[in-house]
């Protein structure tokens, strides 16, 4: 075709405009399966998860991912009945959420226990993907959510958690860099040095 | 040099980039070094309940009292009761936006009309600098 094989690679794993360089948004999915139901077993138990993916698809392939390491289960052998989102109750408050996840490093696998605080626990969860990836270099697939949920402030372990649980919180910006509203305001040289005085 | 403007519960602070850009919100609540959650509110200031980047934020020296995350009926009625609209108006900080504003949306005849104001204005400053120069002279 007369094109390198770089090139053509990057064609390949090119993302469109819009969604290059951004963060997976997670959302919070319900899947519930069962075996598929036989003579011997009419009525296969169900079984549900709370389940943290991209979309649908994902989340019921980690469901699958999940019930055949705890159940002599598969997708071949059983059938999802339902996977909803769940939608979070309280968007509008700021929350301290603790998530407990299983990890797999480059050597082992490792328990963690860390701390976020937003609005949302989809948000959470998407800050410890993130957050993991840049500390610990790993992966969506290397991580096992054991457990997300909001904690008590008088339960919060963190120091950096903690620190903004306070009422009077008050802080000064000691050196503000002013973001231009947009790129066509921008100027590339400017006469005086800008003041990062707030 | 000491600090006057501080990211905390109740400071007014105007919208500097993204969708909401140039109008005034109010900080409810910290979440983060980066982020906090804030609130136009909506019925007066057009900017909904959200989170925000303190980037994207400019701090005024205005500040409401509100408790942390206060819902909307009590902070429209704090943020009307402290005429924070007003007052920003009045600001100086204010006053060079909506300078800024009006002088973005001039028409060419606007231009026009400050074109002749302008030197209208500057035949009375040399009119003042000739009599003193005259006053000078004399000594």
């Amino acid at each position: 075709r007369g094109i390198t094989t770089w090139s053509w690679l990057f064609e390949c794993c090119s993302l469109s405009e819009a969604s290059r360089g951004e963060k997976m948004t997670i959302h919070q999915f319900q899947v519930v399966g069962r075996g598929i139901p036989t003579e011997k077993n009419p009525n296969p138990k169900l079984y549900r998860m709370k389940l943290f993916a991209p979309n649908q698809v994902v989340a019921k392939s980690r469901f699958w991912y999940f019930l055949s390491q705890i159940h002599k289960l598969k997708k071949t052998s059983g059938q999802i009945l339902a996977c909803h989102e769940i939608n979070e109750e309280h968007p509008d408050i700021v929350k301290n959420y603790g998530v407990w996840i299983k990890y797999n490093s480059r050597t082992g696998t490792h328990n963690m226990y860390k701390e976020y605080r937003d609005t949302t626990i989809n948000g959470a969860v998407e800050k410890m993907y993130a957050d993991m990836a840049s500390r610990h270099r790993a992966r969506f697939s290397s991580i096992q959510i054991v457990k997300a949920e909001i904690v008590p402030a008088s339960a919060v372990k963190r120091p950096y958690t903690l620190q903004f649980i306070n009422h009077k919180i008050k802080f000064p910006i000691p050196h503000r860099v002013q973001r231009v509203s947009s790129k066509s305001l921008r100027s590339t040289f400017v006469a005086s040095r800008p003041s990062t005085f707030s | 040099m000491p600090f006057h403007r501080f990211v905390e519960i109740g400071r007014v602070a105007l919208v500097n980039y993204g969708a909401d850009t140039g109008k005034l919100c109010t900080i409810l609540d910290v979440i983060d070094q980066n982020r906090v959650l804030i609130d136009g509110p909506f019925p007066v200031t057009g900017v909904k309940r959200q989170q925000i980047p303190i980037r994207w934020l400019a701090l005024t020296d205005f500040k409401v009292h509100i408790g942390r995350a206060t819902r909307n009926k009590a902070l429209v009625k704090a943020f009307n009761g402290s005429a924070i609209t007003t007052k920003f108006a009045q600001s100086a900080f204010g006053k060079k936006l909506a300078a800024k504003t009006k002088r973005a949306a001039m028409t060419d005849f606007d231009r026009f009309k400050v074109m002749l104001a302008k030197k209208k204005r500057s035949v009375l400053i040399n009119q003042e600098l000739a009599k003193l120069k005259k006053a000078q002279a004399k000594k």
